[in-house]
């Protein structure tokens, strides 16, 4: 009989979904879109409308057409990077972090080198970033902050208030990368001293792949740089200024924001508070176990959400990661994640991820101790 | 030992390029230590599955699991053709059960 799989790949993608998230998909699917407000069908459901309202809600945001649906947070960051310099129509300076995603770097390391904007990287010292290590390189010209709520590699959240409060009393754009929080840690943005943050559907808010977004609390500071149709205010040949078409031309995803939904309100019913202190039980039995084992060396001994990477004395993390796969039916991630930089500045070449989501037990990451202990034994 | 097929064929930044290849008998100890003749090999045993790794510095590396019918062969690229040349004659002349002569 074949060994039930353990899934503990989360951070890239969350598995199993809900089955009330497939259903809602499956239920697209099974009648026509209809495309509600572009129909002559009046009583059409609304998929896209209905969604706003309930990751509005979610997300502490008064003004639903304030939340922008995209195809991920990958889409987002850059509709909102390259929007923010468009708009701003000079060069200016920006800053982040080494802990960032390439979804964070590689934008704006394409408007460096277009000479949009000149890039500072803070090169942390610790899982957190302190205000003060960014305020000390703001200068007149910064008119960009980008920084990621929750590390990918790190586990490690951000405090986000005394950053925001320091950034925006300047004028500064603060823009918050929230694809590893949503959903499995508390944060409300529309409460948060944040213009605009980012999300991605298919991580912990438990939708499908292909779906994202953002808030935005300051829209008339980015310009959208897609142009289409929008179903309304056809005779225009121009982009309309109003939110959220001014960000959402084309058709939706249907399918996958109906998903949205149904995974939105999965988290909100299970409650975020409930899922992170069930992420947590695991997480420190994992930090606790894994570090007790010789040769296991973790990046980050306190994550605060599940997302622990480790390395191996004397082993290739590549290695581990094929034969958690191929010998015990373990799926993590191994190697950079993405994240180049903060390999670099704690001297390791890349590492075995393992990250959770509330579907997971305190049994698989038994298991998974067991299979590394084994492993770890072998060398 | 034949290829049966080739499931994946991946180009990495590090100038190496991967592939997996199904084939049509289970890898074993013998196939293994006849690796050996060819390059470093590494096994690990004491897992649930017995893991192994077979380098050929600057030129091609080989890892599987013992009982498992995929290779996953990874290549240098400046040397592709030979390394893909040298693992298929490899593998050509071992036959299970009887030692082989290269």
């Amino acid at each position: 009989m074949t060994e039930p799989l353990i899934y503990l790949n989360n951070a890239a993608t969350t598995w199993p979904k809900p089955p009330e998230v497939l259903k809602a998909a499956a239920d697209v699917f099974s009648s026509p879109f209809y495309e509600h407000g572009r129909t002559t069908v009046k009583d059409a459901p609304d998929y896209i409308g209905t969604t706003r309202q309930t990751v509005a809600d979610f997300f502490g945001v008064s003004s639903p057409e304030h939340i922008i649906f995209t195809s991920s947070a990958t889409d987002s960051l850059n509709l909102l990077i390259h929007g923010f310099a468009k708009r701003y129509g000079k060069p200016f300076h920006a800053i982040t972090t080494d802990l960032e995603h390439n979804s964070v770097l590689r934008p704006l390391r394409t408007l460096e080198r277009e000479g949009k904007c000149s890039l500072s990287i803070i090169r942390t010292t610790d899982p957190h970033v302190k205000p003060e290590e960014i305020g000390e390189i703001m200068t007149d010209d910064t008119a960009l902050v980008v920084i990621g709520h929750g590390s990918n590699v790190l586990g490690s959240v951000q405090d986000i208030e005394p950053i925001g409060n320091l950034v925006r009393s300047s004028g500064v754009f603060f823009l918050v990368d929230g694809a590893q929080t949503a959903g499995q840690y508390p944060a409300k943005p529309g409460k948060l001293p944040v213009d605009a943050f980012v999300f991605t559907g298919h991580k912990s808010l438990f939708g499908l792949p292909g779906t994202g977004g953002f808030y935005i609390r300051s829209p008339e500071q980015v310009d959208p740089i897609r142009q289409g149709g929008t179903g309304v205010d056809s005779a225009s040949q121009y982009q309309p200024e109003e939110l959220p078409l001014k960000f959402e031309p084309g058709t939706p995803n249907y399918p996958g924001i109906a998903a949205l939904d149904a995974g939105t309100g999965f988290v909100e019913r299970r409650g975020v508070d409930t899922i992170l202190s069930h992420s947590r039980t695991m997480t420190s039995y994992l930090v606790k176990a894994l570090g007790e084992i010789d040769g296991v060396r973790l990046y980050n001994s306190s994550p605060d959400i599940p997302v622990l990477t480790f390395t191996v004395k004397g082993m290739e993390s590549e290695d581990i990661g094929f034969i958690l796969w191929k010998a015990y039916r373990i799926v993590v991630r191994t190697g950079l994640h993405c994240s180049p930089l903060i390999h670099e500045r704690i001297n390791a070449s890349g590492g075995v991820r393992i990250s959770l989501s509330c579907m997971n037990t305190i049994e698989e990451c038994e298991a998974t101790v067991a299979a590394v202990e084994e492993i770890a034994a072998t060398i | 030992m034949q290829i049966l097929k080739t499931n994946k064929f991946k180009r990495c930044v590090d100038g190496t390029v991967l592939k997996e290849y199904s084939v049509d008998a289970e890898v074993t100890r013998d196939l293994i230590t006849y690796f050996g003749e060819f390059g470093t090999v590494k096994i690990l045993d004491n897992l649930k599955q017995p893991f192994f790794s077979f380098s050929k510095q600057d030129y091609f590396s080989i890892k599987g699991m013992v009982g498992d019918q995929t290779l996953y062969v990874r290549y240098h690229e400046e040397h592709l053709e030979e390394s893909h040349e040298l693992f298929t004659t490899m593998l050509a002349n071992w036959v299970p059960g009887i030692q082989a002569y290269y």
